[in-house]
Formats: structure tokens, sequence, C-alpha cells
């Protein structure tokens, strides 16, 4: 069953930018998918421990660079939400929500993309 | 194989930009901090540098810096995550040559490499045209006044023979032709130079404040005239007076300015005792003076009074051989005054700039050449960061060329516009060749928001 976010089916990742990059070269784009499945996880994890614990000054550092990471696979939907913790997530209420969102975002991505490679 | 040297902390990053550019061509090494990336600039003499900003240890600022103290032509491309406009002002301030915004497009990517490039390899390529270690004064004394045409040969010779009588001197020229610079050299380069020099611009005054400024007055000769003051005559003793814009000056005050001369001597406003004028007079005009006299404007014989000895300063376009020296002279005094590095000109920039009319003259060269210089992102005047102005090239034709009717108030803005932009903005100028008050002028800025 596709997973739903906000009523709205998730998307598959838009690889439209890597593929450019890559030139339609598909191993270039295999090697930055399997780097990203190695470091984008543990980001997640951290950016979601960050959040936890309010270390909001490690929070940005995290989101700062989660922003050019989602980006570059193709996982869109979950950028405007990382630039808003980002931007200020002390001032955020619905911070945790929001952490979920991304991380439930970039989990069903993180699925698909594991199948490219 | 050009080397390209990728600094981030970010693996995939690293390696997205590291695959893309060895796809195009290049051969690409990487370091995971600034640290590590400053042993590798030192160690494998990279041609291009790509630095993220945000970095754990150094950032790439600071990166940077201490780049530029190891290798001043080092091109350096900073990125970062997303938008930050204090932080792109730090760093083209600081000397990187670009600041691109992650994630960058392959083909902004691979076009500002190129453009990064192929700096270095214009700057390697061209003869240093001016010394940065001039430390004197002298070189920018020595060339305050540039040419090598025999135009301008002869008006030095006459200079060399003028200044060291105390004749007065009449400066015919368009604008921005460097009227007062010939005033000054007359001035500094004879037997008045440790005497006064007193510089008057006769259209930025009323004709009363104009008499007061040039013969003084005495207390209460006026409202406001709380105490006696001296005019410019007086001031300028035995020196030189610079009457610049002679034309603007009334014909109540050219009657004054005759007797002056004839008389040798002239009374304060609201004076009685006669004072002795001992100065030279340098008048400048960009008018024809002889047609001003057949309109009435301007009286004969003070004409001849005021030009014993003429100079015509011929415009910029009529001496285009100059193009080159007046460059390397501006090239000089600019960088200087701007804190900035451009010793090279780029290939073809020379052609480029005498193939332009150059309507302002010398002063518009030098904007242009400021503007450039501001803009370089090396030390070479390029092609690209020059600007020229076609504005008031053949008006008629524009008007031609326009693709449909336009009201007369967007034709007035326009016409408005291109006349501030043509003086420099100089609105007694632009108020005069509109022939509207300056009152009227600054309403019409309001009114149409123009801005220089």
């Amino acid at each position: 069953m596709d997973e739903l976010i906000n009523g709205n089916k998730i998307p598959l990742p838009d690889l439209t930018y890597l593929k450019e990059m890559a030139d339609g070269d598909e191993t270039f784009i295999r090697e930055i998918i399997k780097i990203f499945l190695e470091e984008g996880p543990v980001m997640l994890r951290s950016m979601k421990e960050c959040a936890d614990s309010g270390d909001h000054d490690r929070l940005k550092l995290v989101t700062h660079k989660l922003i050019t990471q989602l980006t570059s696979v193709g996982i869109l939907t979950a950028v405007p939400d990382v630039k808003r913790i980002n931007k200020g997530s002390r001032d955020m209420i619905d911070l945790n929500e929001t952490v979920d969102r991304i991380l439930k975002i970039s989990n069903v991505s993180i699925e698909h993309l594991k199948t490219m490679i | 194989m050009e080397k390209i040297l990728v600094i981030d902390d970010d693996k995939m990053i690293r390696k997205l930009f590291s695959l893309a550019l060895t796809k195009a061509g290049y051969n690409v090494i990487e370091a995971e901090s600034g640290d590590a990336g400053l042993l590798l600039v030192h160690s494998e003499r990279p041609d291009l540098v790509i630095t993220d900003y945000q970095m754990p240890g150094k950032n790439g600022l600071e990166v940077l810096a201490e780049i530029r103290k190891l290798r001043l032509k080092l091109p350096v491309i900073m990125l970062t995550a997303y938008g930050d406009v204090v932080l792109t002002i730090k760093s083209i301030q600081q000397g990187a040559f670009e600041y691109l915004e992650k994630p960058v497009n392959p083909e902004t990517l691979k076009s500002t490499v190129i453009k990064a490039l192929s700096s270095v390899k214009s700057s390697n390529s061209l003869t240093t045209v001016i010394r940065t270690d001039a430390s004197s004064e002298s070189m920018l004394e020595d060339n305050i006044l540039v040419g090598r045409t025999p135009q301008m040969k002869e008006i030095f010779k006459n200079i060399g023979l003028i200044s060291m009588n105390k004749v007065n001197v009449l400066i015919q020229g368009e604008t921005g032709t460097g009227k007062e610079l010939i005033a000054r050299l007359v001035h500094f380069s004879g037997i008045t130079h440790n005497k006064p020099l007193v510089v008057v611009n006769c259209s930025a005054l009323t004709e009363t404040l104009l008499e007061s400024e040039l013969f003084g007055h005495v207390k209460g000769s006026f409202t406001d005239s709380i105490r006696d003051k001296k005019g410019k005559f007086e001031l300028a003793g035995e020196g030189t007076i610079f009457l610049d814009e002679i034309s603007e000056i009334s014909l109540n005050t050219q009657v004054k300015l005759l007797r002056v001369i004839q008389e040798l001597e002239f009374e304060k406003v609201g004076g009685e005792l006669p004072i002795p004028m001992k100065a030279r007079i340098i008048a400048a005009t960009n008018r024809n003076l002889e047609e001003q006299i057949k309109l009435g404007k301007f009286r004969e014989d003070l004409y001849y009074r005021l030009k014993v000895f003429t100079i015509n300063l011929p415009p910029l376009r009529e001496r285009k051989d100059d193009i080159n020296d007046l460059v390397i002279h501006f090239l000089y005094k600019l960088n200087k005054r701007f804190n900035k590095n451009v010793t090279k000109i780029g290939d073809g920039v020379i052609e480029m700039l005498q193939q332009h009319d150059w309507h302002g003259n010398v002063r518009e060269l030098e904007n242009t050449l400021l503007q450039a210089i501001v803009m370089s992102k090396n030390d070479v005047l390029e092609k690209e960061n020059i600007i020229l102005n076609y504005r008031m090239a053949e008006p008629v034709a524009k008007y031609q060329e326009m693709s449909e009717f336009r009201t007369l108030e967007s034709l007035e803005k326009h016409h408005i516009k291109c006349i501030l932009d043509e003086v420099n903005w100089n609105k007694v100028e632009a108020s005069r060749i509109l022939d509207i008050t300056r009152p009227t002028l600054n309403a019409k800025i309001e009114k149409y928001n123009l801005v220089q």
C-alpha cells in the first residue's frame, strides 16, 4: 500500500538533478545514491536526536547538510520542512511533528533508492 | 589537464562534484576539511579550488583567506547550502571568483569553472602594464593629463609657454574633456605654482550669490550678510582664479567681470574701497562662445579679454590613439583609490574602447573603467566587465526603432534619464541642457523615480 503524507501519496525521488549532473551516466548515479544511503540515514537519525534533546545548534548544522543531500537525490518533498527547521527550530511549536514527517518521507524514498543500486 | 581541488566535509557533495568535473575532463582532487585542503593547495598546486563554506574547523572564508596569502591568483569558488547575502558579499570582498548555491546546476558549475580557469590563463598570458609598486605620487602627478596625440602634444607645449606668464586663458572643450585639469596644469606648472588656485563653478550659483562669491561683500550689504566676506578674486591673490562654465554668468555679472579685467581692481558687494586684482583668470566653457555672442548671451568685449590665449581641448573621439595611455593611467589611479589590483589589459579591450564614441569624453572613460575595475575578479581588465553606454548615440534612430507608440510622459522620463546619465547626474548641467530650473528637474526626478 502507498504511504501517505498529509493525505497525499509520497512521490518517488525525483532524479532529474542527479541525471543532469551525471550526464546520463548510470554508474555515476548509482555511486551517488550509494553514498547517500550510507550518509543520509545517519544524518536523519542525528536530526531526530537533536530535536528530541533540544540541541538546536547542532540541529542547524545537520539540517544544513541535509538540505543539499535530500535535494541531490530528489527527496524534494521533505526539503521545505528541513529548511524551516534550519532557519529557526527554536521557535517551532511543531518541531517534533515536522521531524517525524521528514523521516517518514525520507524513509519511504530511501527504500525506493535502495532498489536502484 | 587542469587540476581542481574540491573541499567539502560532505562526502556525497565531494563525489558529486568530483564525478561531474572528471567527466568534463578535469583532474579532480578532494579534501574533507579546510586544513586538509590547504595542505593540498601547497603540495598539489591545483589550478582552481571549489570550497564549501560551512565545514567543521576552518570555514570557507578562512580557507579563502589562507589561499590568498599562499597564492594570490588561484581562483576560488565558494559554495553554500543556500543563499546568504552577507556571505556572498564577504566572499567576493575577500577575492572569491564566484559564489554558488548548492545544489549547483551542472551547466552553471561547468561554465563557472571554465570562466575561473580562463581568467587565470588570460592573466598569465598578458603583460603587466602598470607598476603596482609605484609608491611615489609622481606618476599620478606626471600623468595628470594624458595624451601623446599631436593635438595633445601641442596643448602641452602651449601650457609650457603660458604657465610662465600670467596671461588670461580660455579653455574650450566638451563636457568631460578635462578643462579643469588643464587649468590646474597651467597653474601648478609655472610661476603661480606656489600661489593660491581658486575654483569657481559659475553655473552653480545665482547671479547675486555669484557676485558675492567673486567679489566678496561687506557686513550688512544684504540680508544675512552678518560679517565681511572675502571674495574669490581676493582669495586668489597673486595666483589663479578658475572660472568654470563662464558662459553661464549673467550679462550683468559679465559687465562687472569685464571691469575687473580692464581696471585690475574691484569692490566688494556693498563696499566702496577698490581692491587690486592680481590673479590670472582662466575661464572654461563647453559652449561655443562666438555663437553665444551672436545670440546676445555673451559680451564680445569680455570674450576677447578672456581669450588672450585659447586652448581648445579635443573630444576623446578625435584622439582615440590616447585611449591606451589613458586606460593605463586610470588603472593606476583607480587601483590605488579603490584598493584593487587590475594591472593587465585583456585582449581586444583597447580596440573595443577605441570603437566607442565617448560622448562623455575622458570622464566617461574613467567612469567606465571604474565600473569594470570594481567588477573585476582577477588582475585583468576584461571586455566582459566593460559596459559601454550607447544611449546618446543617434537618438533619432532610437526613436524610430521604437516598436510601439509611447506617451509623452514616458518619453520625457526617458529623455531626462538619458541627459542625467550623460552628464553624470550633474543636475546643474542637466537642467541647463533641458532648459528647466533645478527645482523642476528635482520634481521630475522624484515624479519618475529616477535613480543614478
